[in-house]
């Protein structure tokens, strides 16, 4: 039987290899087809088992065909009947019709062999006939149900008649399909166009309706006579095909760790981007939301955090296309438009439509990134969108309307409280009172000033989407329009995305696609971050300002302590507009191929072009505005990115058991981005904001632009090969070329191997394991996320000198060169196990990895004294290691009452191994703070890093004695770490990590007929975070701004001794705002992320419409915490490593109320 | 046969490849490559135009350092108060976020002056022999300002750098280098420069003066204030206000001076005064910081002092109120006057770093430390006291010990908020016990600041100063 492929391999084998060498390409190319003509006649005469043609379609085609053993025994086909070069539908129809069998196409990818036999019997009789199924189908994806076997009907006298017809979720006929009445042997078939007619014995008798491959159903015979129902595919039951680099696979042959996440798995409600959709859902994959903010930064980390200063947020490649996924245009551009800096850009993924996703698949492994070479290092998420199916028209509307609030405002001293601790802490300090008793009746109950900025905010999302096709063509087309306001005052986003999916074939060997998505995204952004005093912004200003004074003067104006240079926050609110309009189109269109069956060709260009605009206007309501008369900033960034791929697949069946495949391809990517921005101040009225720069101090102003590109050229390779079905390998390889890389590194090679073994194949596995499978798997990953030009000195704009009382703009050197540089690399081991159990019902993934990076691209520390802070360096190494575990149970299946939990939980231990040789490098500077963090060898990477606090010093301590011997009681007591009876900096110490313990996320679903109850808890544990808002409170920068109630009212007295906090007289003169472990804070927590009701309408008797859910979903309802701040999640420095908590935007409890109809 | 031309098409696709080698090579679009930029004029100009611009210091170390640390003021509010206290309280630590960047900058003000230096190594025309010696005496000033805060630190004098850390040099090699590249600049400098700001000869022998008195060379400090007189360039201006005043910049006294405009300005004048400070121009903006003079230096004035009347011992505030500042130790420095032309909190003054009365004054320091008192160095201190409108020294009387209290004295009269009292007390060996006076925990290493902590973590040749 093999020898009649063999001169196909041949050809084939040919084939690929002119493919790296195609000068000859079109010789060989016309001979191949002269020999397949001529060698076809030579196998007239040879047969092969229907049972090896359906597997060796399945691997050809990478589809799964689901059969009964019963059926294909036996059966022989001639060799001939298969053709080549055509579909897949073509050659079952070849090799089933023969055999009086046929195929039904179940879903995507998915096909089932009946007997055809059956189904004609059946609509040749009235009678309805029974047909047992019999026992004995080897395949463990069928369900439980179809294996039932029946026997005859046997009609009673009293018996109902009831007929009916079964559907698909596309509404084509399920013919074949079991209807059984339950509790009883007695039952029938569905025939060929899905009807059924039968006689049940009274009207509380139950249907049940099932299928292989379809989830089975139960119907109460009521007063119903005729019964119609849809069966929905059972995913768990089939052998779900996962998407992986450049192509798909098999789960069960899959040897690489990757988490797949369908739209089940989503997080529910109304999502304003791609990645909160994963948010908790994977272990290993920690999706942080940096900032509240709606349309706020996340940042995503797979497997730890795999690098010091190059990037650490994986690549999203979305149907093929790898998207450029630096950061947008960020809320403020700092200091020369007198606001804060905002080191939380824009989410980059707001431009796709959270609905149009059919899978997310993570890659975590090397064997499942090395494919992707140089952006491979912290994984690679795989997005995929809905496609057309061929059938009817299917419309689908989805809606949402929410509401959202700040669920508990920060705990800062009310008014009284602060009159109190104001007088208090003078009155320590030997001053007079701040407030007088006068003062005091004047002021009144003051202002709450976090009431004034926040406010209850609505929320709303559309989505509509049209999908269908036919036999050569399929579309699926959405549009989305969302808009959320942001609980802080003046903030939000709303947004327009379309997509449309198009696919068409031509002839039997071609198929051309497209997939584009369109979308304009405005912004209204909040301009907090990492900035103090006049650029502190709305939130800052809301935790600062005293609340004593009022909002307005009595003449209309906004009041503005002149005790603080913090601007009055509602100032801030109404003062203050920055909004972001983003244009981004990226889609791809594509071309495959099928050169002969089993050998295709793909042709992949994509584009992703964006154009934003951010408008700044910082009015002459504010502190900075008013003596500047109003400032007035405009940036835009164009930034696009063209993608140019062609690969070929080849899939050859070596023996009757063993299965080859080998993919290779060549790809091109370029990217560029220019910018503008400028900046003019002094304007006559504040009435135009942006929209006429011309009115402003054209001599004030202040411009800048600039443009940038990269690119990347590379090569890669796969070789897939499995015996028997259980023992699997694949190995990769990709040669990656990249310009940001110095003369002589240009080109990095990044290899894997992985193997797998069906262990549940083996007959010595007992056949209580349903699936167990051993994974092993090793690579190296690689990183460019560098900025470009690192390896060539430049010379930028320098400092300002003043000749002649006019500025002078100089030019400086922008680095030192380093003509060595090149790539980070990752080298990753991961040993994994798939078990499962109970036909699936409970089912278990458990991966170890151990990742090293070597040759880090480090800001190396050298002497400022050499005019440059730092050296990019490939050195040093850093180690994340872990275990992240999967358990998914079904731990009730009843017929009304279901309960499935998912349980996802990672461990991950980072640790700096190497830095050359310096002893470690302090980083993380904040504004009149300092350093924060530290990399120092043998600890995680940006440990916090300051004071420890022993306690407080005591009225009768022997402060003279001690290393701080000008202290006073009420002072905190810090570790004299050298022992040198001073505190310097030398003894500061690593005062905690910012990476927890583990991560976890929890999901459980209940349903009760068609009622469903989803709940949702992640969270972490043993994590630090630093929180500069706690040191503001701790060292405030004024004596007058305002303090975190638990410092405030607990603070160190005489009277109140046993305490933590200090006693806040003199501040300055104790730690001089530095970090100190006061000021850090045990992140860790628990929240129940979502709670989700939805209800099936039961909408059969309407015709128009397929389906209806109604559903309420609550976001962020509890966080069980010690932490004192919004969000123990929070960054300000967006997506860097270096965590601390700065004015976080809150994070907002969310109440939806979402509706979902079917057409 | 025409689905072959299909294939043929696809397979040789596989050649894109091959033809994209150059595809790699970085293009640089926005940013200037060294090669031939700093083979023109107008690059090495631009580089030395950033040296100029990062020697123009103007962070607010540069103004705060030595009220602080001298007792010359005090400080509430405004965030900086975190930064200032440990500054007046003598419990500054090698973390203190200025230490840091005063380093950085002055160190980028030499990198530029490196770059430039080694670009007009073998000047052959009157341009680049400028340039040259421009750039050098940037350098020098540089490690002027690094030796006075810090004492010696290493000296880099190149751009092309083959070790990244070197160690500090020695007393002797820091004083004689500062010394040795001023005097090989000044001839070459012109004695007016082509644009006010630029560097002149004045300038480097103005410095070299202060740096000849800061290190008590005594003699050399005397010859250099006479050869200063000798260029015939710089009197003082008769009216003290006008010294300062923003219609008068470029004035006949100043031999160097921190040149600011709005545009790249400093926010000395908005960390002084209070925010109910009526303020004259709209433009203007002050911050919450305050900076205060004690009411004894205020009352210590001689009555008739013009230089005291820059000083604002009560206002009436925005809201009407008379705030009398003088008696609670708030009085207020007027010296730099708001700018009409402000850009908020950023103004143009340009602050003085070596004047003609400081010379003056020098001179007579220099001298009373040779010979004692002399009528000399009294005619030269008469000289700055006439101009304030005070009564003229007479010699009779004055012993070495009682000039020098008095011309330290005068020194603090003169030069108030302009950063001297630090050095002056240094020099004679006042500065902790004026400190310690004031209830310090002064100490005797407090007389150098220690060398920023990121920089010792950087370069392990460092040696920090000692008590730190």
């Amino acid at each position: 039987m093999t020898q009649t492929r063999l001169p196909y391999s041949v050809l084939l084998a040919v084939l690929l290899l002119t493919c790296c060498y195609p000068s000859g390409a079109q010789v060989v190319a016309s001979n191949a087809r002269t020999v397949r003509q001529t060698t076809r006649p030579a196998t007239t005469s040879q047969t092969l088992s229907l049972r090896d043609v359906l597997n060796d379609f399945k691997a050809r085609y990478g589809v799964d065909i689901l059969f009964e053993d019963r059926i294909v025994a036996g059966q022989v086909i001639p060799a001939t009947a298969i053709e080549a070069g055509v579909s897949l539908e073509k050659n079952l129809d070849n090799v089933l019709r023969p055999q009086g069998l046929r195929y039904k196409k179940i879903k995507a990818k998915v096909y089932a062999v009946l007997s055809e036999a059956r189904a004609r019997k059946l609509t040749l009789t009235d009678a309805p006939e029974a047909l047992p199924l019999e026992p004995g189908v080897t395949l463990k994806t069928v369900s439980i149900q179809a294996l039932q076997p029946l026997t005859n009907v046997t009609t009673a006298a009293a018996d109902v008649s009831v007929t009916g017809r079964v559907l698909d979720e596309q509404g084509g006929e399920l013919p074949g399909v079991s209807v059984v009445v339950k509790g009883t042997q007695r039952g029938t078939t569905t025939n060929a166009n899905g009807n059924f007619t039968f006689s049940v014995p009274d009207r509380q008798s139950v249907l049940v309706f099932s299928f292989v491959g379809y989830q089975s159903r139960e119907v109460t015979v009521g007063s119903q006579a005729i019964i119609n129902i849809t069966l929905t595919a059972d995913n768990k039951t089939l052998n779900e095909v996962i998407v992986v680099g450049y192509g798909t696979v098999k789960k069960s042959d899959l040897t690489g760790s990757v988490a797949s996440l369908k739209a089940e798995d989503f997080n529910p409600g109304a999502n304003a981007s791609v990645d909160q959709l994963m948010l908790g859902r994977s272990p290993g994959v920690q999706v942080n939301q940096s900032s509240s903010e709606p349309g706020g930064g996340v940042s995503i980390r797979i497997r730890g955090a795999s690098s010091l200063n190059a990037g650490n947020d994986p690549l999203y490649v979305i149907d093929g296309l790898p998207l450029d996924n630096s950061s947008t245009l960020s809320s403020s551009p700092g200091g020369n438009v007198g606001v804060g800096t905002n080191q939380n850009p824009r989410n980059p993924l707001n431009s796709i439509n959270p609905n149009d996703i059919a899978s997310i698949e993570i890659l975590k492994d090397a064997s499942a990134t090395a494919i992707y070479g140089s952006r491979g290092a912290n994984g690679v998420i795989l997005i995929t969108t809905k496609r057309g199916s061929k059938g009817k028209i299917g419309v689908s509307y989805d809606m949402n309307l929410g509401i959202q609030n700040v669920p508990k405002p920060l705990g800062v001293l009310g008014t009284a409280d602060y009159i109190k601790f104001m007088n208090g802490v003078a009155k320590d300090e030997g001053r007079a009172p701040e407030f007088t008793d006068a003062d005091i009746a004047r002021i009144g109950a003051g202002t709450n000033w976090q009431e004034q900025i926040y406010h209850q905010a609505p929320l709303s999302s559309h989505n509509l989407s049209v999908s269908g096709g036919d036999d050569n063509t399929t579309f699926f087309s959405s549009f989305n329009y969302f808009k959320q306001d942001g609980v802080l005052k003046n903030s939000g986003i709303k947004k327009y995305i379309a997509r449309v999916n198009l696919e068409r074939k031509f002839g039997k060997n071609v198929k051309l696609g497209i997939n584009l998505n369109t979308s304009v995204v405005n912004d209204l952004n909040s301009i907090d971050g990492l900035n103090n005093n006049e650029n502190a912004g709305p939130i800052n200003a809301s935790l600062l300002y005293d609340p004593t004074e009022p909002v307005y003067n009595a003449n209309g104006t906004f009041s503005q302590s002149k005790n603080l240079t913090v601007n009055n926050p509602v100032s801030l609110i109404e003062g203050l507009k920055s909004t972001n309009v983003t244009n981004r189109t990226l889609g791809n269109l594509y071309l495959n191929y099928i050169i002969i069956p089993g050998l295709d060709a793909k042709l992949n260009f994509g584009s992703d072009r964006q154009t934003a605009r951010r408008d700044l206007y910082n009015s002459t309501r504010t502190l900075a505005g008013a003596p500047a008369g109003g400032i007035a900033n405009i940036a835009t960034l164009e930034r696009s990115n063209v993608l140019f791929e062609y690969t070929m697949n080849y899939t050859r069946k070596l023996t009757s058991n063993s299965t080859f495949g080998v993919l290779g391809g060549v790809t091109y990517q370029y990217f560029n981005n220019r910018n503008f921005a400028g900046t003019i101040r002094g304007f006559p009225s504040d009435a135009l904001a942006t929209n006429n720069l011309g009115l402003g101090d054209t001599n004030n102003d202040n411009l800048s632009s600039g443009q940038e590109d990269n690119t990347l050229l590379s090569y890669l390779g796969r070789v897939n090969y499995s015996l028997n079905d259980k023992y699997l390998l694949t190995a990769s390889l990709r040669a990656d070329g990249s310009s940001r890389f110095g003369e002589n590194n240009k080109y990095g090679y990044f290899p894997s191997v992985a193997a797998g073994w069906r262990l549940s194949e083996e007959p010595f596995i007992p056949d209580f394991f349903y699936d167990l499978k051993l994974r092993g798997s090793w690579g190296i990953t690689g990183n460019q996320d560098i900025n470009n030009y690192a390896s060539l000195t430049t010379y930028t704009t320098g400092a300002n000198a003043v000749f002649n009382n006019a500025v002078s703009t100089g030019a400086q050197p922008s680095r030192i060169a380093n003509p060595n540089l090149k790539w980070e690399s990752t080298e990753q081991a991961n040993i994994g196990l798939d078990a499962s159990i109970l036909q699936g019902r409970v089912s278990l993934t458990l991966d170890y990895f151990v990742k090293n990076t070597r040759d880090m691209l480090i800001n190396l520390p050298i002497p400022r004294a050499t005019g440059f802070a730092s050296l990019l360096t490939n050195i040093g190494r850093m180690e994340n290691k872990g275990v992240e575990v999967l358990i998914s149970s079904t731990n009730i299946n009843q017929k009304q009452f279901k309960w499935s939990t998912t349980l996802n939980v990672a461990a991950i231990k980072n640790k700096v191994k190497d830095i050359g040789n310096i002893p470690e490098i302090v980083t993380g500077n904040v504004e009149a703070i300092g350093n924060t963090a530290v990399v120092r060898v043998g600890y995680p990477a940006y440990s916090y890093y300051g004071y420890n606090v022993l306690g407080i010093f005591q009225t009768g301590d022997n402060i003279a004695g001690s290393a701080q011997p000008t202290a006073k009681p009420g002072y905190p007591i810090f570790e004299d770490i050298n022992g040198d009876k001073r505190i310097t900096p030398a003894d500061q110490v690593i005062i905690g990590s910012p990476f927890p313990d583990f991560t976890y996320g929890i999901q459980n679903t209940f349903t009760y007929k068609r009622l469903q109850l989803d709940v949702f808890f992640q969270g972490q544990q043993g994590a630090s975070l630093l929180n500069i808002n706690v040191l503001e409170s701790l060292y405030p920068n004024n004596a007058r701004r305002n303090r975190l109630a638990e410092q405030g009212l607990n603070r160190w007295t005489v009277d109140n001794p046993n305490t933590r906090w200090p006693s806040g007289a003199n501040p300055s003169a104790y730690g001089g705002g530095k970090v100190n472990s006061l000021t850090l804070q045990d992140a860790s927590y628990l929240r129940l992320k979502n709670v989700q009701v939805s209800y099936n309408l039961p909408v059969q008797k309407i015709k128009f419409i397929q389906s209806a859910r109604l559903y309420v979903v609550g976001q962020n309802l509890a966080t069980f915490t010690k932490y004192i701040g919004f969000d123990p999640e929070a960054n300000a420095f967006g997506r860097s490593n270096v965590r601390i908590d700065y004015n976080g935007y809150p994070l907002a409890r969310t109440y939806m109320l979402g509706l979902n109809i079917g057409f | 046969m025409k689905i072959y031309p299909l294939k043929t098409a696809l397979l040789a696709l596989t050649l894109l490849g091959a033809g994209c080698q150059n595809t790699l090579e970085e293009t640089v679009y926005s940013e200037l490559t060294p090669g031939n930029f700093l083979n023109t004029t107008s690059g090495k100009q631009a580089v030395l135009t950033s040296a100029y611009g990062n020697i123009q210091v103007k962070g607010f170390w540069s103004f705060f350092y030595a009220p602080y640390t001298s007792g010359e003021a005090w400080n509430r509010g405004g965030s900086i108060e975190t930064l200032i206290t440990p500054l007046s309280d003598f419990t500054w630590d090698s973390n203190h976020a200025w230490f840091g960047e005063s380093w950085n900058s002055l160190y980028a003000a030499i990198r530029d002056a490196n770059i430039v230096l080694d670009n007009t190594k073998n000047a052959a025309t009157d341009t680049d022999k400028l340039i040259n010696a421009e750039a050098k005496f940037i350098r020098a000033v540089g490690y002027w300002y690094l030796y006075n805060l810090h004492g010696p630190v290493p000296l880099y004098t190149t751009s092309e750098l083959t070790e990244f850390t070197l160690p500090r040099a020695s007393e002797e090699e820091m004083k004689s280098f500062i010394e040795k590249e001023l005097l090989e600049a000044a001839p070459l400098l012109p004695l007016k420069a082509a644009q006010y700001g630029r560097a002149t000869r004045g300038a480097a022998f103005g410095i070299l003066c202060k740096h000849y008195l800061n290190t008590k060379q005594w003699q050399k400090t005397a010859d250099m204030a006479k050869q200063i007189t000798t260029l015939n360039r710089y009197s003082l201006v008769p009216n003290y206000k006008d010294v300062f005043s923003l219609a008068n910049e470029g004035n006949a006294e100043m031999l160097w001076v921190v040149t600011a405009s709005p545009q790249a300005g400093h926010n000395l004048v908005a960390l002084t005064f209070p925010t109910d400070y009526p303020l004259p121009y709209p433009s203007n903006q002050v911050f919450a910081a305050r900076s205060y003079f004690f009411d004894s230096f205020v009352n210590s004035f001689a009555s008739g002092d013009t230089r005291r009347n820059l000083i604002v011992t009560e206002y009436t505030n925005t809201a009407k109120q008379t705030i009398k500042l003088l008696g609670i130790n708030q009085s207020l420095s007027a010296k730099y006057e708001f700018d009409p032309n402000a850009v908020g909190a950023v103004q143009g003054n340009d602050l003085p770093v070596v004047r003609y009365a400081d010379i003056l004054l020098s001179w007579a320091e220099s001298l009373n430390e040779l010979t004692g008192p002399t009528q000399e160095a009294i005619d030269l201190i008469n000289q700055v006291r006439i101009r304030a409108g005070v009564t003229p020294l007479t010699l009779a009387g004055f012993t070495k010990e009682t000039l020098r209290n008095a011309l330290l004295k005068e020194r603090e009269w003169e030069f108030y908020s302009e950063s001297k009292r630090r050095e002056d007390q240094i020099r004679h060996d006042r500065f902790i016990s004026e400190a310690k006076a004031r209830g310090k925990n002064a100490q005797p290493f407090h007389v150098r600041f220690p060398i920023p902590l990121t920089e010792i973590s950087a370069n392990p040749k460092l040696e920090q100063n000692p008590g730190y």
